[in-house]
């Protein structure tokens, strides 16, 4: 977990502040019912309820999902904007409790099989009290004023969307059904509520591309630029699919708000079975994304195995593959498939006898023929796998160089993805730097010499014959720009080379993988 | 109870339906076919680098699906022995191509390479949540029933029952089938013969009667 930026802690006390501002003017200016606060009380125990439902969405964040929101827009709209909000602090407020509790009971179970193995306890309600604690153990470790800050995030946020929707809610004309059904046809109802559900997800929605903006914003451009790239990007690569989900909650809320007028409490009992059915689906959504990178690790981790010099070299191509990409703007789909992308480029080498890869000597072309077949290989192999479609042609021509040479042969029709160039330009830079090859013993390509004193020279000291391959000697980090440089065009995409530029001139090169 | 109240009602209960079909069936089904591709991925670039073919991953898989559905194996446990079936020789990424491919005996140290892949196997996919639960299987894929196989010298019931179908298909394929060591493979009969002569001693003496039993009907 990186500590957050100044930038990140300011938005955040932004948006409690203005969760405090939105309640007051909640609780001044619109109706408050003296007949809603045991409403307030049965929605937010089903908040808090589904709040502890959560599904964690990947390990190393703490980001979840949570099922809950359709009944924050319920009470907003059933309740108006004030015991809405109540709502929202309430659920958060037992929610948080119970993590605490659960907490307190994971440590004591820790302590109880100390000295067993690992701290992560595999029975299913065991793993579900982790869950619930693990926000707190976060929190335990950072300060006090720190998690104080990132505990309040998610309420502020919570009070936000219930706030500004009920708000919205009434100014279109809806009517807070705590105080009856209107006589009207259902339309007047149902057109206000889609209104507040769509301020609510609106809300939502920037708070957390502005969260996620200002906490990791694009290199390429600093200050405000970067963050509003981010923005851009984020939007497209996680809010709107999250949007499309979110909107077929809009049948669970307008449903539960329904409902609750028209059978009281009943409506929670009748709710629960699509909360649940929500939850159920988040979970199996997440354990198939998680299945798929799964399979790329295990992919890449055979290739390492395979031919362990690659260990480090594939995930820094990864890493290198992936910054350019940011750097160079791509869409939000490339950025996120790069790095798969970088860790399989070269599992088509699979197929290639490691005498061959690992030879000092030259070639023979029949070897030099199975090299080159490796990146129509690793596309046939990747091709098998439905999720990986996009990457297929990367993979495909990481070796084809921008004027065309390089190999596999085309018959210059095929465009050649941006990607692909990425990859070669980070998989050239990444195997000129690296210094794998000094732990391969030198031998002269003719005579069979080795030195006996360590040296690697560039003419073989008792035959004279030049030595074959590049790359012997791992270049510095200006020898090997400049050989991109000169590439540039001929070997490598010019706005690849140009991008790598830039970066490494603001950035350095900074590799800390492997 | 009003009409708005029924169709509501019967508007969110089909909703939920249908995401519980969607998480149920759909994405259970689409996940599972998308395990099984990664797998068969996997299966055919490790026998590349074995023995240069692929397909025998595959006829290895269905014979020791057949053996154990004769023993009463289904559902999660026969689909584990499935995956490990497929993937039994992972652990030979570790062992180069010039012992894999030697011809002619292999010394004492070439061996222990050798025997390191069922141990290297069963490492690596223990590191994948969705094929953790086979890694005991391919761990013990060389072990014999008397206790003379690798890596752990397990004996007779000792061995899970996966691991035995798998000594006994595994051992069959590779005594039918072509390599560089091994150019003239025993015609099936032979193999059946080989298969039974090692019951009791090398292999479960119930899982050869249940191979041979299948073999003989398919010859």
């Amino acid at each position: 977990m990186r500590v957050a930026p100044i930038s990140y802690r300011i938005l955040r006390w932004t948006c409690v502040s203005l969760a405090a501002a939105v309640t007051v003017v909640a609780w001044k200016r619109f109706p408050v019912f003296a007949t809603g606060w045991h409403s307030v009380v049965w929605f937010a125990a089903f908040a808090a309820l589904t709040e502890m439902l959560a599904v964690s969405l990947a390990d190393e964040s703490l980001a979840e999902v949570t099922p809950s929101s359709p009944i924050y827009w319920a009470a907003a709209g059933v309740l108006g904007p004030f015991q809405g909000i109540c709502v929202c602090l309430a659920s958060w407020f037992c929610a948080e409790a119970v993590g605490l509790a659960s907490l307190s009971v994971v440590r004591r179970r820790a302590k109880s099989y100390a000295g067993g193995e690992g701290d992560h306890p595999s029975h299913p309600r065991e793993d579900a009290l982790w869950r619930m604690s693990r926000t707190w153990e976060h929190r335990t470790g950072i300060g006090i004023l720190r998690a104080t800050e990132s505990s309040l995030l998610y309420p502020s946020a919570l009070v936000l969307i219930a706030g500004l929707s009920g708000m919205f809610y009434q100014w279109v004309g809806g009517r807070f059904l705590i105080c009856g059904m209107p006589d009207q046809p259902l339309i007047h109802f149902v057109l206000p509520f889609l209104g507040l559900v769509v301020v609510a997800i609106g809300v939502d929605m920037a708070q957390y591309v502005a969260g996620m903006a200002v906490y990791d914003p694009l290199p390429a451009q600093k200050g405000i630029r970067g963050i509003l790239l981010r923005m851009h990007l984020e939007l497209i690569q996680t809010a709107l699919p999250l949007m499309r989900a979110q909107m077929f909650l809009v049948v669970v809320s307008l449903m539960l708000a329904y409902l609750y007028v028209h059978v009281g409490v009943w409506a929670f009992v009748l709710t629960s079975l699509p909360v649940m059915a929500l939850r159920d689906f988040y979970s199996h959504w997440v354990r198939e994304q998680t299945a798929y990178l799964d399979t790329i690790t295990t992919l890449a981790t055979y290739m390492q195995h395979y031919h362990p010099y690659t260990r480090g070299h594939l995930k820094r191509v990864a890493e290198l593959s992936e910054r350019l990409a940011r750097e160079m703007r791509l869409p939000a789909e490339s950025i996120r498939h790069i790095s798969h992308a970088g860790l399989l480029h070269d599992i088509g080498k699979i197929g290639v006898s490691e005498q061959i890869l690992d030879k000092t000597g030259k070639l023979e072309p029949e070897e030099w023929e199975r090299i080159k077949a490796h990146p129509v290989a690793g596309a046939e192999i990747i091709s098998h796998l439905d999720f990986l479609d996009t990457i297929v042609d990367w993979i495909k021509y990481h070796h084809k160089w921008h004027d065309g040479r390089g190999y596999p042969d085309t018959d210059g029709t095929d465009t050649i993805p941006i990607e692909a160039a990425i990859i070669a330009v980070a998989d050239s830079f990444d195997a000129m730097t690296d210094d794998r090859e000094l732990s391969l013993e030198w031998v002269c390509d003719s005579c069979g010499f080795k030195p006996t004193d360590g040296t690697r020279p560039e003419v073989c000291p008792e035959c004279g014959a030049t030595k074959g391959r590049t790359y012997r000697v791992p270049k510095t980090l200006d020898q090997a720009i400049d050989e991109l440089r000169r590439g540039s065009g001929s070997q490598f995409h010019p706005a690849v080379v140009k991008a790598f530029l830039a970066m490494v001139a603001r950035d350095g090169v900074h590799l800390d993988v492997g | 109870m009003s009409p708005g109240v029924i169709a509501i009602t019967v508007a969110a209960l089909s909703v939920s339906g249908l995401s519980l079909y969607v998480s149920r069936v759909f994405l259970p089904k689409r996940m599972k076919s998308a395990y099984l591709k990664s797998i068969t991925v996997l299966a055919a670039a490790v026998e590349t680098k074995d023995s240069g073919t692929v397909g025998h991953a595959q006829r290895v898989a269905e014979l020791t699906k057949a053996v154990a559905r004769r023993l009463g194996i289904t559902g999660k446990e026969l689909e584990r022995i499935e995956y490990a079936a497929l993937l039994r020789d992972i652990g030979k990424a570790d062992v180069p191509h010039a012992i894999l491919n030697k011809v002619g005996p292999l010394d004492e140290k070439e061996w222990d390479i050798v025997k390191g892949h069922a141990a290297l196997g069963a490492d690596i996919v223990a590191a994948v949540p969705f094929l953790a639960d086979c890694a005991p299987y391919v761990r013990h894929h060389h072990e014999y029933w008397d206790g003379t196989g690798y890596p752990d010298g397990l004996k007779g019931e000792q061995i899970p029952l996966g691991s035995r179908i798998l000594a006994a298909t595994s051992d069959y394929d590779a005594m039918i089938s072509e390599r560089p060591y091994h150019t003239h493979p025993m015609t099936p009969r032979e193999a059946i013969e080989e298969i039974r002569a090692g019951s009791g001693t090398r292999y479960d003496p119930v899982v050869v009667e249940i191979l041979t039993d299948i073999l003989d009907s398919q010859t």
